[in-house]
């Protein structure tokens, strides 16, 4: 249209010409006022949140390194059960040593592996572009608890069964060393694993299959969580997402933790967190929400340096608070239900409060927390 | 000396101010001190330690004395509270000390709600925001966030934006908000609490509800009346009494309950009652186009849909909570129907969900409906037409959806919401903005489309599947103009002169391809061709009367029309187009046969008269047809822009800008004509095509992008590639692969068709000229006639004159 108006424009004499550039000016004037529209932040001034991603960055490396060594673990198993043609009474008679020595060191990798997510867990289950993996490795449920919460993949296994949406990576394996998940366990076959001559909780043949499966699948999916938390490019609206987003899960934790076996004992019904207590899982959970607590404080320091003191101290205390729990725990305290009520709702009503703090700096600080 | 002396007193009051300032504590700190410690001393308690427990009890007091400095009453008030839990904890009684904690702390809460207010009233926005820190908060939900609305109003007071009358109006509502949340959920606790057995927390419930209600109670009064607030008091009291002494509690509970249902401590503003009542509308309407998406057969298909079913379904049960007192006094028997539809829809959506059984499309939206009737029926008449209001509240949410989608790598997904929301803000707060403000309208599709403010667009972000934070950044800048869009309908037209200027840009705009193109063709239709300019006008004069009676239409049917806008432009565009380039041809072609050339003439004329009448009969139609879809094709949304600008400002303002806009058409038009009767005639025709050609590479653009929104055309963005709006909004040039290729085939297709008819005309050309020329035989006479002489001459020149134009 341009290129038109200029060619007739070339043919014109100079007064029409001026006539038509006054014109032309006027009408272009009026079409094209507008205001000049503000650039949005692209980032916030006074964070830092490198150090939360080196931090999630340490600790995906450890993961990965768990999850290696767990799947060449029930690798092994997988290879002694397929040498005795899937027959466990016959793998429990002639492989007895290397099986137990198989599954008690997977059952230790597992204890010693399991925080190694939960320290990041805040951050990945806070941080949209990475929260799947926490649906996937922690949180997510089986297609037959809750569909609409159940894990996105299905399991294919080495006989060619398929799982469908079997639940996540460490529920599904939690429950197959120890008993929990009684579908993926070899209930015939009694194994004194540790040899004391008495079968005790725990002490459990899980289905080679099923085994191999969750253990490659366990392995896979961490190390596609460590590729993607070393793409991550962690935001202001990441970090104010996970603190107030997570701190409050801690009453779903905390309900978890009244039914588990630490509370309740033999009388826990659920098939979860019953090895490692869900107060460990509070801890290292709050302890990561601290790392990235301390890259935002700064930036809410500058709007408003009450709000953020008030929010350090009771995200701290919170902290402190559940570590003694946990170390009493530890010690041999077992709480009972009123108790762990009592204990459980207090850290509750804090975690509420720190998240409402969180918002009210998120929206000063025109922060969008993802939901 | 003096000087001295003046400096050192200077320095000692300066001394003593900081001080004074550092011993001042915040009373936040005490009141976080305090809290902290009484939960210490709780736990302690509960772990049978109880020297523990009266030492953090102690650490409390000496906290609290501090917080409330200066507030002698509450002051008296939580000491009551502390020597009972000082009392407690000697005693090593859990209960006790925790229905004692859950009165010291409430005092805490009402001494930071009085201080908070009172403060922002006297325009002291530091001292509030000290005092706010004091405070509970409501729990998150998908449609109800974390209020932050306290803060943000201290924020404006200190700024200056805001007075401090409505600033302390904006304080108490929030917090208002957050205790009557509160209070709920501490009758829920005490009454899973009691069911369960656990007498320390139904102890502290029960306490907690009681502080709550007093501070409640001044609301309450005032809303319902003394002797119902008497009432009210005396069901907490027994409550708080009968839970701290292990006494049964579901009496005092059924009374308690039954004095909070249908009151709202923060009554919601005319606004927020339009807003909710849009919300419940919208969702309730969504949920069975979700839900439908989503089953097939008896089946859950696509389980986000339902999830998203379940989104709106929550939303509307959300708003309904909030719109309920309202409804009930209008109508009890219609809103308790109104509250079971709404529990039965959502148990549809959870039965889909779980697999247990997934009701058919029809039953959803027969539940959905008999929901919208009754809300209709219930609503005030202002009310009625709220559903508009609530559609930034579902941009928002499908935009959360996008973002959800795109984390967990279902880029599908993401596409479809992004469509989804741009369809919402297309029929709702488009038709607004283009004419309360086209800058932000603009700038709004361009965070949607193909970016803005220096951030890409969504669609360019998702089909290159960007990292989260380019996609997060993007959102943000979308939410800012989202809400400053939303204030921007709310607040209406700035000025009547606003609406004036533009409504007539936006007919100027929309109606200046028309005029070009009509313009161009009619100032070439001189001598013998004025016949063809008939068909035209009369096919713009269809399109008027058209234009005319879609307003008309409009004016009852606004709503349901704006759905076919976009769909409606692309298929009159595309018949434009087509027309438009059949003109072009046979416009070429005509200059073509304006060459004087006799035979190439005489040929025309022989096949004009061999077709003859069919010939003209196609140009007179597609003369007509031209004239019609070039004004038509714009005219149909422009009518929809300008009735949703009526209803804002009125349709005589509207008109007045619309008589402008086409003064300022008109005026463009005579331009044109005027200025090419000025060129000679071939300047003429060329300046003619040209200007014809640049109008179809641009039509063509905006029908590929019009095209590209409503989904019937797939979007392929220029990777890199960035171009500011005005390249959409006045070239049609935007950065796709399907635009920029489009337009280009166009511009070949009529540059390269007047090329091939240059080729074959000078072809023909030569043809004639290395024909043997036949010359007529010269009789060499001694004698030779002038008139051989001259007729020899005259062939000799024809053949040299062809000979030239050959070459």
């Amino acid at each position: 249209m341009g290129a038109a108006f200029c060619g007739i424009f070339a043919a014109m004499s100079i007064p029409t010409r001026s006539s038509v550039l006054a014109a032309t000016a006027a009408i272009f004037a009026a079409a094209l006022a507008s205001t000049a529209s503000a650039s949005p932040h692209a980032t916030v001034p006074g964070t830092n949140l490198a150090p939360a991603k080196t931090y999630l960055l340490q600790h995906t490396t450890l993961l990965t390194g768990f999850t290696r060594d767990f799947r060449a673990t029930a690798n092994r198993y997988y290879e002694l059960a397929r040498g005795a043609g899937f027959d466990y009474d016959r793998l429990w008679r002639e492989q007895r040593r290397p099986v137990s020595s198989a599954l008690i060191r997977a059952k230790a990798l597992w204890v010693q592996g399991n925080p190694y997510y939960e320290r990041v867990e805040g951050v990945v289950a806070g941080t949209p572009s990475l929260a799947r993996f926490d649906v996937i490795l922690d949180a997510g449920a089986s297609a037959k608890e809750d569909p609409a919460g159940a894990v996105p993949f299905d399991l294919r296994l080495p006989n060619g069964k398929l799982l469908k949406q079997p639940g996540n990576f460490y529920n599904l394996t939690e429950g197959m060393l120890w008993g929990t998940r009684p579908e993926f366990v070899v209930r015939a076959v009694e194994a004194d694993l540790d040899g004391d001559r008495k079968v005790e909780f725990g002490e459990v043949l899980p289905e080679a299959n099923a085994f191999k499966a969750a253990a490659d699948g366990f392995d896979r999916y961490a190390r596609q969580l460590d590729a993607a938390a070393k793409r991550w490019r962690p935001t202001a609206s990441d970090a104010f997402t996970a603190v107030v987003v997570m701190v409050p899960t801690m009453s779903e934790y905390f309900g978890q933790w009244k039914v588990s076996r630490f509370v309740l004992g033999s009388r826990a019904q659920g098939d979860a967190f019953n090895v490692v207590s869900r107060l460990s899982d509070i801890h290292d959970i709050l302890t990561g929400l601290q790392v990235i607590y301390r890259g935002i404080a700064p930036a809410i320091s500058r709007v408003d340096s009450a709000q953020s003191a008030q929010t350090k101290r009771e995200l701290d205390a919170l902290a402190a608070y559940v570590t003694r729990l946990h170390g009493q725990e530890r010690a041999g305290r077992r709480f009972t239900p009123a108790q762990a009520d009592v204990l459980g709702r207090e850290a509750q009503e804090r975690a509420t409060a720190i998240a409402g703090q969180a918002s009210q700096a998120a929206a000063r600080l025109r922060v969008k927390i993802v939901q | 000396m003096r000087r001295l002396a003046l400096i050192a007193a200077a320095a000692a009051a300066l001394a003593l101010a900081s001080a004074a300032a550092a011993g001042t504590p915040a009373p936040w700190r005490g009141a976080t001190d305090a809290r902290l410690a009484l939960s210490e001393a709780q736990s302690a308690l509960v772990l049978g330690d109880a020297v523990e427990a009266r030492r953090h009890v102690a650490a409390a007091e000496t906290a609290v004395e501090t917080a409330l400095v200066g507030r002698p009453e509450r002051l008296r008030e939580a000491r009551v509270g502390l020597e009972a839990a000082a009392a407690a904890a000697a005693r090593d009684n859990e209960v006790a000390l925790a229905a004692a904690r859950a009165a010291v702390w409430t005092t805490l809460l009402q001494a930071g709600f009085d201080g908070a207010v009172s403060a922002a009233a006297a325009g002291d926005a530091d001292g509030a925001g000290a005092w706010l820190l004091v405070r509970e908060f409501r729990p998150p939900t998908r449609f109800s966030r974390p209020g932050a609305d306290a803060t943000l109003a201290l924020g404006a007071l200190a700024a200056g934006r805001l007075t401090p009358q409505k600033a302390a109006a904006a304080v108490r509502t929030d917090l208002l908000d957050t205790v009557d949340g509160r209070i709920r959920a501490a009758l829920a606790s005490v009454a899973e609490a009691d069911q369960l057995g656990f007498a320390v927390r139904r102890a502290e419930a029960g306490a907690l509800a009681f502080g709550y209600w007093q501070m409640l109670a001044p609301a309450y009064r005032a809303q319902r009346g003394a002797a119902a607030a008497k009432r009210a008091e005396s069901a907490f009291a027994a409550l708080a009494a009968a839970t701290a002494s292990g006494l049964r509690v579901a009496a005092p509970l059924a009374l308690a309950e039954t004095a909070l249902e249908g009151f709202r401590a923060a009554p919601l503003s005319s606004a927020e009652q339009l807003r909710r009542a849009g919300q419940l509308q919208r969702f309730v309407k969504l949920v069975p186009i979700e839900y439908g998406r989503g089953v097939r057969d008896g089946r859950v298909v696509l389980d986000f849909e339902i999830q998203e079913a379940i989104t709106f379904s929550d939303g509307a049960t959300s708003a309904f909570r909030d719109l309920e007192s309202i409804l009930l006094r209008r109508d009890p028997i219609a809103t308790r129907r109104l509250h079971d539809s709404l529990e039965r829809l959502g148990a549809q959506l959870g039965a889909a969900t779980r697999g247990s059984s997934v009701a058919s499309p029809d039953t959803v939206s027969a539940t959905a409906d008999e929901a919208l009737e009754l809300a209709g029926s219930i609503y005030p008449p202002a009310w009625k037409e709220a559903a508009e209001t609530a559609d930034f509240d579902v941009i928002a949410a499908t935009l959360d959806r996008i973002e959800a989608a795109a984390a967990a790598g279902e880029w599908g997904q993401a596409e479809q919401a992004r469509l989804e929301a741009y369809g919402v803000f297309e029929l709702g707060p488009e038709q607004r903005l283009r004419g309360l403000a086209p800058t932000l309208f603009r700038e709004i599709e361009g965070y949607f489309w193909y970016g803005a403010g220096g951030h890409a667009g969504l669609v360019q972000l998702i089909k290159r599947k960007a990292p989260a934070a380019e996609l997060a950044a993007t959102r943000r800048a979308l939410d800012l103009k989202l809400r400053e869009a939303e204030e921007r309908i709310g607040s209406g037209p700035a000025s009547r002169a606003a609406v004036v200027t533009n409504s007539a840009i936006i007919v100027f705009r929309e109606g200046l391809e028309a005029v070009l193109i009509l313009a161009a063709l009619m100032a070439s239709m001189v001598g013998a061709q004025r016949r063809y300019r008939r068909p035209l006008l009369l096919g713009v004069a269809f399109a008027l009367v058209a234009s005319t009676a879609t307003w008309v239409l409009a004016q009852t049917l606004l709503t349901s029309l704006a759905g076919f806008g976009e769909r409606v432009e692309a298929v009159v565009s595309m018949v434009a187009i087509a027309v438009l380039l059949l003109i072009l041809n046979w416009f070429y072609h005509r200059v073509y046969w304006q060459q004087n050339l006799q035979d190439l003439h005489r040929r025309k004329k022989s096949i004009l008269v061999g077709a003859g009448f069919s010939l003209a009969a196609a140009q007179v139609a597609g003369l007509v047809a031209l004239g019609f879809s070039s004004v038509y094709r714009e005219g149909f949304e422009t009518v929809l822009f300008l009735q949703a600008l009526t209803l804002d400002a009125g349709a005589w303002t509207v008109l007045q800008g619309v008589g402008l806009g086409l003064a300022g058409v008109v005026a463009v038009f005579l331009l044109i004509v005027a200025l090419e009767r000025r060129l000679p005639h071939k300047k003429m025709l060329v300046a003619t095509g040209v200007l014809m050609t640049a109008v179809l590479v641009v039509m063509v653009g905006t029908t590929v992008q019009t095209l590209q929104k409503v989904g019937w055309a797939p979007v392929s963005p220029v990777q890199g590639l960035d171009l500011p709006y005005w390249s959409g909004l006045w070239l049609g040039l935007y950065p796709t692969w399907e635009g920029i290729l489009a337009q280009a085939g166009a511009a070949v297709f009529v540059v390269g068709s007047y090329l091939i008819a240059e080729w074959l005309r000078s072809h023909r050309r030569r043809r004639i000229l290395v024909a043997p020329v036949v010359h007529a035989p010269v009789v060499h006479t001694p004698v030779t006639g002038r008139s051989e002489q001259l007729a020899a001459a005259g062939a000799e020149l024809r053949s040299t004159s062809l000979a030239k134009s050959a070459r």
